[in-house]
């Protein structure tokens, strides 16, 4: 049954894909437990990534391997584990749960009938906790490290983060990206690398198809694994926060910037979303290089931003050339252990 | 003489900006960000307190750049004064010596042009009208702009340098090679120009002999191999000179790469130099004809009486035309050594360069020769 499955994106470090069985399993599920579902009815999402993140698309009756998760989408889903046999495709990435609700100009979700939870040939029940990154030694002090925060979720926040390796790549330097929290997803990491990035990590590596619903510590400890597992490949790192600052987890970990990185940038999906970010960026102690994102499409939305904010207001395309370096350039790294 | 610590040519190929050794210097005075030569003063733009004590020996620091804290960012730009003060020395000196004269002061100013963008290149400029966004006050005699660097090279050992220019004798020597070649051969006839109406535009003959005056002075034919090490050598933005490089590679249209027609021009002089060598001559017996050779070819500029009284646009369109060809700077050198004119003139001939032709003849008949030897 799982030979002719797809096997999606959240289940891409899973190795021996050959070694494992569906259906045996009797705990409830958790966090990170793969899952194989059949397709009942295709709705929302007409396609799944693969464990590469190409888009595959789906039929009724197609097998399919996830992982459950939660999912926090402002604009898409919000989602919770299961409780019975009936479930929903949360994300293309192939995060299974239930949605709980929906932005209104979604349909319908793709509709799963969970098969069972995926096991090891002893019959052990199998998660994303098994297949984890070993530890990096920690980062060296200079290695700098620059964190991309938005004000919501499309503000533009991975084309930020994107913009910022090309500008390093560009410049000569090996850019390190990392996806801090988010719902995993084989379009974010392809947009790294495809921006020239040497080395990419995310939660995925730390165990986790989606990091809505684990303990804030348990992110925080990710967040630097993250910039670890980049650090030997990398000269200068950065990570994106998902979501928006009113997310109390973003919050939590944007406010433990100052003690590893050297700031933050905003991406900002319009002026006043700007400047009200800044502000509480500023009340947490979070030193701001500038702001980017969607507003910067608006030329006077841009100079609203700068003008209330005295921060450097820059495109995309400004940061994938010199500023991007710049953002680098004459910044004190305070370091502290977390 | 002070006591410099600088990138020395090492000439044997490795990818580096050189070996850091020490050097002598001939300094008049030191200035917080500024060393005056006999014959040139370098300047760091962004001014700050570079030389506060009485040694001039400073570390590379990487290049400091944006990764660097301030401290190794000072370090790195006085070296960069300091460095560029050594070659540039090095190089107005093998040219007066060569030419029995001196050439007119230099100035050359480091850090320029870093806005909006930052600046990795470098460039001579000579006071005229149609520079965007140059300075309005540009020496009459000349100047060496270098922007503060751009981007980072990895070195061997796998950290990252920044590439200053200043930090880099390839790019030192080509731009002071521009200057010889304005107080020389004359290529743009500006001597017969209003002092504020210099060109600064190169042509392939004075890109391609600003790089032949850098490979001689780096005793290498890669000039650019530090930091251009990421192409492939065959690549021709490289810029290395080798045999491939014929006059069936060249454009000579205006808009084109004058740099890329210039290393045919470079290459077939580097080939020429090699093969006095290897008749057990002295190679720097084609120096001296290059450099009297070009001498030759800036006393022979005269603007014909009959347009004198033309426009300024065109007063100079016929006299200029042919102060592109190879051909004539190849014949003044022959003038100026005869005696090593059939090595040089068979060299040239490899490379499709011969006397009394165009430049666009002599490519028309490079292609015709190779599209015989491909055959149908």
């Amino acid at each position: 049954m799982l030979s002719a499955a797809k096997w999606s994106y959240v289940t891409r470090r899973v190795a021996d894909r050959g070694g494992s069985r569906a259906g045996d399993a009797v705990r409830h599920p958790r966090l990170g437990d793969l899952v194989a579902a059949r397709v009942s009815s295709v709705g929302a999402h007409q396609f799944l990534e693969d464990v590469h993140g190409r888009r595959v698309r789906l039929y009724p009756g197609d097998v399919v391997v996830g992982v459950y998760g939660n999912r926090y989408a402002t604009d898409f889903y919000e989602g919770y584990l299961p409780t019975e046999a009936a479930a929903h495709l949360l994300t293309a990435g192939g995060l299974v749960g239930v949605v709980a609700s929906a932005h209104q100009r979604l349909g319908p979700p793709t509709e799963l009938t969970i098969l069972g939870a995926l096991t090891d040939q002893a019959g052990l029940p199998l998660s994303l906790e098994d297949f984890t990154m070993s530890p990096a030694p920690s980062a060296t002090a200079g290695l700098r490290t620059l964190v991309v925060v938005g004000t919501s979720m499309n503000a533009g926040k991975t084309t930020t983060a994107a913009a910022i390796v090309r500008g390093w790549a560009r410049a000569g330097l090996r850019a390190g990206a990392g996806k801090v929290t988010g719902s995993g997803s084989g379009k974010d990491r392809w947009a790294y690398v495809d921006a020239g990035a040497t080395a990419v990590a995310d939660f995925l590596d730390f165990g986790m198809p989606s990091t809505f619903g684990y303990p804030v510590e348990r992110l925080q400890t990710t967040m630097i694994a993250i910039r670890d597992a980049l650090a030997e490949k990398a000269d200068a790192v950065v990570l994106e926060i998902a979501d928006g600052l009113l997310q109390e987890e973003t919050r939590q970990l944007a406010a433990s910037v100052p003690r590893f990185a050297d700031g933050v940038v905003l991406a900002a999906a319009d002026a006043l979303g700007a400047v009200a970010s800044v502000e509480i960026l500023r009340e947490l102690s979070v030193p701001v290089r500038a702001v980017s994102g969607l507003v910067t499409a608006s030329p006077l939305a841009s100079r609203e931003v700068a003008a209330a904010t005295g921060l450097d207001v820059l495109s995309p395309t400004e940061l994938a050339h010199d500023a991007a370096v710049d953002l680098l350039a004459s910044t004190t790294l305070e370091t502290a252990a977390l | 003489m002070s006591t410099v610590a600088v990138y020395l040519p090492d000439g044997d190929g490795h990818p580096g900006p050189g070996r850091l050794g020490e050097a002598s210097l001939d300094v008049v005075a030191v200035g917080p960000a500024v060393v005056v030569l006999p014959e040139a003063t370098i300047r760091d733009e962004r001014g700050g307190e570079l030389f506060e004590g009485v040694s001039l020996g400073f570390d590379p620091a990487a290049g400091g750049g944006p990764l660097a804290d301030p401290a190794a960012d000072r370090q790195a730009r006085a070296f960069g004064v300091v460095n560029t003060a050594f070659h540039v020395q090095r190089a107005m000196r093998f040219a007066a010596g060569l030419l029995g004269r001196p050439l007119p002061h230099l100035v050359v100013r480091i850090g320029m042009h870093d806005k909006p963008r930052r600046w990795g290149g470098g460039h001579y400029r000579l006071p005229g009208p149609s520079l965007p966004g140059e300075t309005s006050t540009v020496h009459p005699d000349g100047e060496v702009h270098f922007g503060g660097g751009r981007k980072f090279l990895r070195l061997p050992a796998g950290q990252h340098y920044f590439h200053a220019p200043a930090h880099n004798a390839a790019i030192i020597y080509h731009e002071v090679g521009h200057h010889i070649c304005q107080h020389t051969a004359d290529f743009r006839l500006n001597r017969h120009r209003p002092p504020d109406q210099q060109i600064s535009g190169k042509t392939g003959i004075d890109e391609g002999t600003a790089d032949l005056i850098a490979a001689i002075l780096l005793k290498t034919p890669d000039i650019y191999g530090w930091h251009r090490a990421a192409m492939p050598e065959w690549e021709q933005r490289r810029r290395k000179l080798d045999p491939q490089w014929t006059m069936a590679h060249f454009h000579g249209r205006r808009g084109e790469d004058q740099h890329a027609d210039g290393t045919i021009w470079a290459s077939a002089c580097w080939s020429a130099r090699r093969r006095i060598a290897d008749r057990g001559m002295d190679e720097a017996r084609f120096d001296v004809m290059l450099l009297r050779g070009l001498e030759l070819f800036g006393h022979n500029g005269v603007v014909p009486a009959a347009r004198q009284h033309a426009t300024t646009g065109d007063r100079f369109a016929d006299a200029l035309r042919p102060r592109r060809h190879f051909s004539r700077l190849l014949a003044a050198m022959v003038r100026a050594d005869q005696h090593l004119a059939p090595m040089v003139l068979a060299a040239m001939a490899e490379y499709g360069i011969h006397l009394g032709a165009s430049n666009d003849e002599l490519r028309d008949a490079a292609r015709s020769r190779l599209s015989q030897q491909v055959g149908p």
